[in-house]
This record gives structure tokens, C-alpha cells and sequence, in this order.
């Protein structure tokens, strides 16, 4: 057992052949994710984020797919697995829930079939015990009267109820890592609530590493350990939960948490905005990828790409002006403190 | 700017009384066995120029609301007096005239314009079917709307698929201002699009509120948006509206057990805050039939004896400050 | 103050340009749509040239010369009466084309007004949606018969027979379509307008009905040619001498053994316009599909 992190991504380039030529989705991102930590992957819709827990469990099309760079899970590269050993990862040591459940979650097969397969897929147990220890699962991710719910279909489930069922089946085989690809965009607050408030407890109880992908600054700040910052691609920003939202170093990072209207903010004073749009990735920007958007761009940005830097032992960010922002953070911090 | 800006110097544009919709639930052979109680007794005033924030979960039936107001959806039961006008009685040529008044923002960018119109076309339409001017004072009116929400003039002849969604959402809201209303229902106009463009609209629906005196009634299930731009919030439960004040005091100082932990629920994104949250037991009951008594009272941890039988009244607590709930009902008495 | 200037009317134009340049551009791309539209313009190319094309009319009998094998002389052979057979097929794929296209044309209107109609007024909808089932429980061949029948074998009466027979498969497919475009959130938003049931049927569903349409009437065009070959070819179609497709096949049936040219060249011209209308079809289909158009920025 000699590896470092329970997951290790190292310079992921996955790209696509599409009918206008190749396209990089996801281009050098490094990250890692250890046993018992939250760690959020945040950005704005075509940033990768996705494509990045995709290429993890290899859920994409091989054919038009090309990986490169490493992804380590317990010291193997999964790049380098074959069909078959990779499905024993899947579900087994890692598992992944969606955005959707109701798409994600067949809707000829009542919930109790669905997750009892996937506990007999991984798993030699009788299809007796499977469905006992469905039961329990539904039971720890707080669906009530479980005997009953495990006999009904995914329709016959709320909105809420349906990523509980999902995250029970994402549990079955009590994975290492869990991906959780936008996990409450498609609920309500109350009920995003609820399963952000499971999700900790699960991971508390079972000491597993979480990816949790998210637009969501706010969900980020209560349940992240350490946040990956990514645009177009790229990690721009990486750092523990702390540090980033006391002092973002990356304009972007910066722009996007003035951009949203906070529930304790001030109001009615006007919200940040980040100019222009995010370009297609059929043209994207020679330099630094943000510098046509960047309110601090200069003529370095705009030629040179900048490099993802550790600036402290916590915090990594790919800028040029970055030391800039860092001594500007500590002035503000020290105003605060007199 | 503050909450106190609205008061009885503003003028009264519409009043809500009553409203109700009931969809009724067919059997095979076509008889009604049910009702979905989509809005049940919904009241709220908005003032000219202020902004009337309706917010709750999905289901809870904000958007019923603001689609039976400009009757695209007809009502149940109820009165919606538009300048002491009640439009559920209006017909015919009557009911256009007031409809130019009144104007909508839809959610759905990718749906919300006709895929096969040009830009200039969608904005100059509404004033085509109102027969407002001949066709070059149309085309200058649209240049002047195009500029208005921040496009250059040669997006008169793009098509909607060459558009991002925020700019989309922008073309949307220069055709609601086409006729000059006097009233846009917004709903949810910027939960489809992402972080950085949400502000650019929002930005835009202020400036052109601040510029033209328009009002919104502005429905919304994020309560951090609704908060930056209303200026009075209601907030709906299964078809009701259980509590409706001026944003600060409902953000400071919520009444309704059910306003309480939506705010509550709310993640603020800022690591340090640890709030003590209110959290909810199971779901939103069916509104094929809605608990008696208070409809909150299946998931409300303060429930009494009397809110499974009986109906709380809608209750003004301090200045229009609205509440429906029995644990106000002694409070309010010793006032 | 001037709204417009000419910097801008050129850059509006320039805009018009790009996007129908992208459609040409499109088009050349799309391998169905060329394949299709150069094998329909041969044949229309062959069939409009015809008269200069043959030296012997269609109905010109020549009773010595029967059944000749093609030769330099009669390139596709003769046919039992001694008729010079490239000239009859070349003027039957005429008759085809004609009925194929006046078919297409009406059924495509009618069905458009009736599944457009039928999509908006749900009244309408039960009455005329019950009529199109009926009309869908008969085999269209036996129905096709049936009203050349009562009414006689004359070019109009197929044509109105494969209209009666095709119109309520296009009011299908368009009513299917304008149920969904009519849940779309851009005629939600005329209706709050105040927008006419006019205005929302014509200017707005009609022409996002249409593509599946245009599709449909390639491929109904390709049907009933072949429709109208086979009512010829049972003789209940285009009646003899006039020559077509189908009743050339019936000529050439009786002597299929001894005269194979009579089947084969009839047969082959039958297969290539079907076919070029199919490929067509498709490539329409694919062009005018809007996930394909989205072209980013």
C-alpha cells in the first residue's frame, strides 16, 4: 500500500474528436482527494468539471475519447485498466450520483431491484441478503418506512426521496470515493438541506473521500474541505475552504464570489460582474485563459499561459498577478484587525 | 435605498384578493374526482415602482400565481384588481388594452423565443399584434430596446440559436418592454443561466426598473436573488401565502416556522458561518389533498393541538408585516 | 437622431450573408442531400429533354418491329406493339413525376392546415383525428382502388385518390409536431401578448411544423409514384395507350420470360427516383435537424 492519496489526478488531458475538429475539455488538471476529506470542483457550465469526474470512472465514449496523464486510485492508474477491471472499480471501490435521479434511476425496476443489483454485481451474497441490506441502506439514508419504499418505482418517489434511493445505490458496495456530480442542483433548498446534511454523516461514519462537483459557492462553503477552482479546462485555483473564501487570489475565483448575491450581503448595492462571456473551446485565448474577461489583464497575461503555483503551503493559483492580490488580501486583513 | 422607501405615498398598481386555482383531476370516463389545489386564497398588494418578491419550493404554486394574474391560466376564484379594474371581468378589447400593461419574463431561455424569428422580429411582434405605429417607428422603437438591454444593432438579424442564454434572457425582456407595461411578471428569469451572467441581468432588471418606474412581481425559488431585488417578499406553502413582509424585516426577523427554515437552509458561502439550521421532516404533503387545519402543520416542529383543526387567519404582526400562523395569535391579541 | 446607419445596414446584410453561405456550405456537406439532388436532376434533366431525346414517339405503333431486343435503333428494346420503349418510359417517369408531384404538393398543404388546426383546437382535434384513423384502417393500396373505381381511371381521379390516401399520414406527423411546439414557452409568451389564435397558428407553429413536413412530402412523393405504378400496374391507374411506369410493367408482364427489357427499364427508373427522393429525404431531414445548425461561438 504505498500511495500518497487515495486519489491522485495528474496532468488529465482528456480530449474529444468531434466533427469540427478536437476538442480539449478538460486540459492539465492535477488534484487529489484523500480518505474522510470533501473536496468541491467549482466553475461555470463548459468548464470541465464534469468531463473531469467522467474521465475518473471513464464513463465516456472510448471511441471519440482520448485520455492522457495519470489518475491514480490507491497507487494504480485507472487509465490504464482494462473494460473489465475498470467495472470493478466502478460502483465496487468508487461510485458516482448525478444531478438528475430521476434519468439516472431506471423506471421499469422498482428502487429495491436496481440497488440489490448493484450489491450482487460487485458482491457474492444471496439475493436474500442483498435485499435485507437494501433495506438497511435506504434506512441509513433516512427514507422512512424502508420495508415498504424498497417495493415502490423511482416515480413513485419525490424529488428528494430519488437522490436519497440514489445516493443508498452509490453506498452499496461502501466505496473508497464517492463523485457527486451537482448532487442537489435539482432540488430544493429544504431538501438540499437534508442531503448535504446525510452526505456528511455518511462520510463521517464510513471515512471516504468525496468529489463533490457544484456551481454552488454557498454549498461548497459548508460542506468542502479543500475547493479545485477550475475554468475552461483549467484549474485556476486551488486551496483549503478557509483560505479561499477569506482570501481568493484568482480573478475569477474573486469575480464569481462578488457575483452572487449573498443572503447576508448587502443589498441593493450592485453585483459584480464579470465582463464577456465564457469563448467556446474551439477558441480558446493564447495566454492566460481569463485574461480576456480579467479586469487586471496585461500584455504578459495575454501572451504567456501562467502556471498553476503553490503561493502558500495551502493555497495554488494560476495567475501571474497572484502575489499582487495576496499582499492586497493581508493590507485588508490587517485594516480589519486594527 | 431601504425597505422603508414604500409606503402609502406609493401608488396602489395591483391588489390580489382571494385568488384561487383549482385544476380539477379527471377520471378515465372524463368525471372530476379531485382537485389539485394549485393556489388556495392567495392576497398581496404591489405598489407602482417597487418590486414584490414571490418566493417557495417547487410545487408551491408561485408560478401559478403570476400566470393567473395575466390570465394565461384562468382562476379559480377571485379578484386581481389592476387599478381598481378586475380583470377577471375584462373581455374582448378591454382585457388587450390592460394586457399591454402587463407584460411577462420567462424562465426558460431556450424555449422563450421563436427559433425561427429573427431577433428584431421577436422584440417588434408584441407591437405588431397591439398595431402601434407604422412599421419605421417600430423599427426605430426596437433599436432603441436593442441598445436599451445592451446589444449592438446588428442583433436585429441574428437568430436566437446564435445567442448565448444571457443574452436571450436580454432579448426577452426588451420584447416585455416593447409596449411600455407598466408591470412585468418575472419568473425565475435567471435560475437557467450561470453565476456570472445571473448578475448581469439582474444588474439590468434594476437599471431598467430605476429608468422606466416598472414594477415586478418577481417569482423566484432562490431567496439570496429575491432578497437583492424585491422589495417586499411573500413566501408560499402549498398554495398559500404564509408570510409576506418588507425584505429586511423577513430576512431578519422571519415569523413562520416555515420562513424560518427556508432561510435557514439556505448555505451562505462563507466557511466560518456555522448556522444552527432548522431542518425539515419528509416532504411537501400532496396538493390533491393538503393537510387541515394549517398546512404546514405535518411538518412544522412547533405544531399544536389547535393547527390540525383549525385554519390560521392571516395575521398583521407590525406594518405590513403579514403572518399565517396560530403562534402569533396571543402576541397579536396583547398589541 | 438617424437609428440606422449604412455601417450597420452592411453589417446586417453581411449577417444575412454568413448565415445563408453556411447553408450552402452545409449542404455540399451533407452527402444524402447531394447524392439525392443529383439523381432527381438527371432524371428531370432526361424527362424535360425527351422530346429531343427520342426519334420515335410514345404512341407510335409499329406493329413489324415487336418486342426488339435494345439496340442502337430503339435503345431500350420495343414493347409488344412495336413502341419505341425509351420513349414511353422517359414520357411515363413524366406521368409519374407530375402525379408524384401534384400528390405531394396537395397532401402536404392539406395535411399542414388539418394537423395544424387539429393541434389548436382540441375539438377539431377528436373529430378529424377519428376520420384519420378510419382512413388508416384500410390498406392504402385496396382505398386507392377503391376511389379510382368509383370514380374512373383518369390522371386527376389517382391524383385525387393518392391525396385522400397520403394527406391524413402528413396531418399525423404535423399535428405530433405542433403539440409539442405549442407547449413551447415562445407561444406561452405570445398568448400573454394578446396574440390571435391566427397569428399563433400561422406565423409561429406553421413554420416550426414544417421541417418534419418538408421531409415528409419528399418521401410521399416517392410513395406515390409507387403507388401510382402499382394502381397502373393492376390497371386501375393511368389508363392505356398513355404510357406510365406501372402500366408499361403490366405490358411487360405477359412476356417477362421473353422480353426482360420490358420490366428492367421501367423498373430501374421507378428504383432511381424512389431512391433519390429517399436519399434526399434524409438529407433534408439531417440539414434541417436544429441540433445540427447550432453552431457555437
Amino acid at each position: 500500500m504505498a500511495y500518497k492519496h487515495l486519489l491522485e489526478i495528474k496532468e488529465l488531458k482528456t480530449s474529444f474528436s468531434t466533427e469540427r475538429g478536437v476538442v480539449t475539455a478538460v486540459d492539465g488538471v492535477s488534484f487529489h482527494v484523500d480518505a474522510g476529506e470533501t473536496v468541491g470542483v467549482v466553475g461555470e457550465s463548459g468548464c470541465g468539471k464534469s468531463v473531469t469526474a467522467e474521465s475518473i470512472l471513464r464513463l465516456l465514449d472510448e471511441k471519440k475519447t482520448n485520455y492522457l496523464g495519470e489518475i491514480c486510485y490507491q497507487g494504480t492508474n485507472l487509465l490504464a485498466l482494462s473494460i473489465d477491471q475498470m467495472q470493478q472499480i466502478r460502483g465496487n471501490e468508487i461510485s458516482m450520483i448525478f444531478q438528475d435521479p430521476m434519468t439516472s434511476l431506471n423506471p421499469v425496476f422498482t428502487i429495491g431491484d436496481q440497488i440489490a443489483e448493484a450489491i450482487t454485481q460487485h458482491q457474492k451474497c444471496s439475493k436474500q441478503d442483498a435485499f435485507s441490506r437494501t433495506v438497511e441502506l435506504l434506512r441509513r439514508t433516512g427514507i422512512p418506512a424502508p420495508e415498504q419504499r424498497v417495493h415502490e418505482y423511482p416515480h413513485e418517489l419525490s424529488g428528494g426521496m430519488r437522490q436519497r434511493a440514489m445516493i443508498a445505490m452509490a453506498l452499496a458496495c461502501q466505496p473508497n470515493l464517492l463523485i457527486a456530480d451537482e448532487p442537489t442542483t435539482a432540488l430544493d433548498v429544504t431538501i438540499q438541506a437534508q442531503i448535504l446534511e446525510l452526505m456528511q454523516e455518511l462520510k463521517q461514519e464510513s471515512q471516504m473521500g468525496i468529489i463533490l462537483i457544484t456551481h454552488d459557492l454557498g454549498v461548497v462553503a459548508e460542506v468542502c474541505t479543500r475547493v479545485v477552482v477550475m475554468y475552461l479546462g483549467q484549474v485556476i485555483e486551488e486551496a483549503d475552504v478557509e483560505t479561499l473564501f477569506e482570501n481568493p487570489l484568482h480573478p475569477y475565483t474573486q469575480g464569481l464570489m462578488k457575483a452572487v448575491p449573498t443572503i447576508d450581503g448587502d443589498r441593493k448595492q450592485k453585483l459584480h460582474v464579470i465582463k464577456g462571456m465564457v469563448p467556446s473551446l474551439h477558441q480558446i485565448p493564447q495566454g492566460c485563459r481569463f485574461a480576456p474577461r480579467c479586469e487586471y489583464a496585461d500584455s504578459q497575461c495575454s501572451q504567456e499561459p501562467p502556471q498553476l503555483h503553490a503561493i502558500s503551503p495551502k493555497q495554488k493559483v494560476r495567475c501571474w498577478h497572484a502575489a499582487k492580490f495576496m499582499t492586497q488580501g493581508e493590507e485588508h486583513e490587517r485594516h480589519h484587525l486594527d | 435605498m431601504n425597505a422603508t422607501i414604500w409606503t402609502e405615498e406609493k401608488e396602489l398598481l395591483l391588489r390580489v384578493r382571494g385568488l384561487k386555482k383549482w385544476f380539477p383531476v379527471k377520471s378515465t370516463l372524463g368525471r372530476t374526482i379531485n382537485h389539485v389545489k394549485a393556489i388556495n386564497s392567495v392576497s398581496f398588494d404591489l405598489y407602482e415602482g417597487e418590486t414584490f418578491g414571490l418566493v417557495g419550493e417547487s410545487g408551491c404554486g408561485k408560478s401559478t400565481t403570476g400566470r393567473s394574474i395575466l390570465r394565461l391560466i384562468e382562476p379559480t376564484e377571485g379578484e386581481i384588481l389592476y387599478r381598481g379594474q378586475n380583470l377577471l371581468e375584462l373581455k374582448g378589447s378591454e382585457l388587450r388594452s390592460v394586457r399591454q400593461e402587463m407584460q411577462m419574463v420567462f424562465q426558460d431561455p431556450h424555449s422563450s423565443l421563436d427559433p425561427k424569428k429573427r431577433i428584431g422580429y421577436a422584440i417588434e411582434e408584441p407591437m405588431i399584434i397591439h398595431r402601434l405605429g407604422t412599421k419605421e417607428e417600430r423599427t426605430q422603437k426596437v433599436f432603441e430596446l436593442l441598445h436599451k438591454v445592451g446589444f449592438s444593432k446588428e442583433y436585429y438579424y441574428r437568430y436566437p440559436h446564435e445567442l448565448s442564454g444571457g443574452q436571450r434572457q436580454r432579448v426577452g425582456l426588451a420584447r416585455a418592454l416593447a409596449l411600455n407595461p407598466k408591470l412585468i411578471v418575472c419568473d425565475e428569469p435567471v435560475s437557467a443561466l450561470d453565476v456570472s451572467i445571473q448578475s448581469q441581468v439582474i444588474n439590468l432588471l434594476q437599471e431598467i426598473q430605476a429608468e422606466l418606474g416598472l414594477s415586478y412581481l418577481f417569482v423566484a425559488h432562490d431567496l439570496s436573488v429575491v432578497r437583492h431585488i424585491a422589495d417586499r417578499v411573500g413566501v408560499m406553502y402549498l398554495g398559500q401565502l404564509v408570510e409576506q413582509a418588507p425584505t429586511e424585516q423577513l430576512f431578519s426577523q422571519p415569523l413562520h416556522p416555515y420562513t424560518k427554515s427556508l432561510l435557514s437552509a439556505v448555505p451562505i458561502p462563507n466557511p466560518k458561518i456555522k448556522r444552527e439550521r432548522i431542518l425539515l421532516q419528509g416532504d411537501v404533503p400532496s396538493p390533491l389533498n393538503p393537510p387541515s387545519g394549517c398546512i404546514f402543520h405535518t411538518r412544522c416542529p412547533f405544531a399544536m393541538e389547535r393547527c390540525r383543526t383549525e385554519v390560521p387567519q392571516n395575521k398583521e404582526i407590525s406594518i405590513h408585516h403579514y403572518v399565517q400562523c396560530h403562534l402569533y395569535d396571543e402576541t397579536h391579541e396583547h398589541h | 437622431m438617424k437609428v440606422i446607419t449604412e455601417r450597420d445596414v452592411f453589417s446586417m446584410l453581411e449577417i444575412k450573408r454568413e448565415h445563408r453561405q453556411r447553408n450552402i456550405r452545409r449542404f455540399w456537406g451533407n452527402r444524402f442531400a447531394v447524392t439525392g439532388s443529383a439523381i432527381l436532376l438527371v432524371i428531370i434533366l432526361l424527362v424535360w429533354i425527351a422530346p429531343f431525346l427520342t426519334t420515335y414517339g410514345p404512341l407510335e405503333v409499329d406493329p413489324k418491329n415487336r418486342l426488339q431486343a435494345p439496340s442502337s435503333e430503339h435503345w431500350f428494346g420495343t414493347d409488344n406493339f412495336g413502341r419505341d420503349l425509351f420513349s414511353r418510359v422517359l414520357y411515363g417517369a413524366q406521368v409519374s413525376i407530375s402525379v408524384g408531384f401534384s400528390v405531394a404538393l396537395v397532401a402536404s398543404f392539406l395535411g399542414l392546415v388539418i394537423g395544424l388546426l387539429c393541434a389548436y383546437y382540441a375539438i377539431l382535434d377528436h373529430v378529424l383525428m377519428r376520420i384519420c384513423d378510419g382512413l388508416f384502417a384500410f390498406p392504402s393500396i385496396l382505398l386507392a382502388i377503391a376511389i379510382v373505381a368509383a370514380m374512373g381511371p383518369m390522371k386527376s381521379n389517382v391524383i385525387l385518390a393518392l391525396v385522400i390516401v397520403y394527406t391524413p399520414s402528413v396531418a399525423r406527423v404535423v399535428r405530433s409536431v405542433a403539440l409539442v411546439v405549442r407547449e413551447q414557452i415562445y407561444i406561452e409568451a405570445l398568448r400573454s401578448q394578446g396574440a390571435s389564435a391566427w397569428r399563433i397558428i400561422w406565423v409561429h407553429m406553421a413554420p416550426n411544423s414544417t421541417s418534419p413536413l418538408i421531409i415528409q412530402t419528399s418521401y410521399i412523393f416517392a410513395a406515390s409514384i409507387l403507388t401510382e405504378a402499382a394502381l397502373s400496374f393492376l390497371g386501375a391507374g393511368i389508363p392505356a395507350p398513355d404510357p406510365s411506369l406501372g402500366n408499361i410493367l403490366l405490358d411487360g408482364k405477359s412476356v417477362i420470360f421473353n422480353a426482360w427489357w420490358m420490366t428492367v427499364f421501367p423498373g430501374v427508373f421507378i428504383m432511381a427516383m424512389v431512391l433519390g427522393l429517399n436519399l434526399f429525404g434524409d438529407g433534408l431531414r439531417d440539414l434541417l435537424d436544429p441540433r445540427n445548425s447550432q453552431t457555437k461561438k
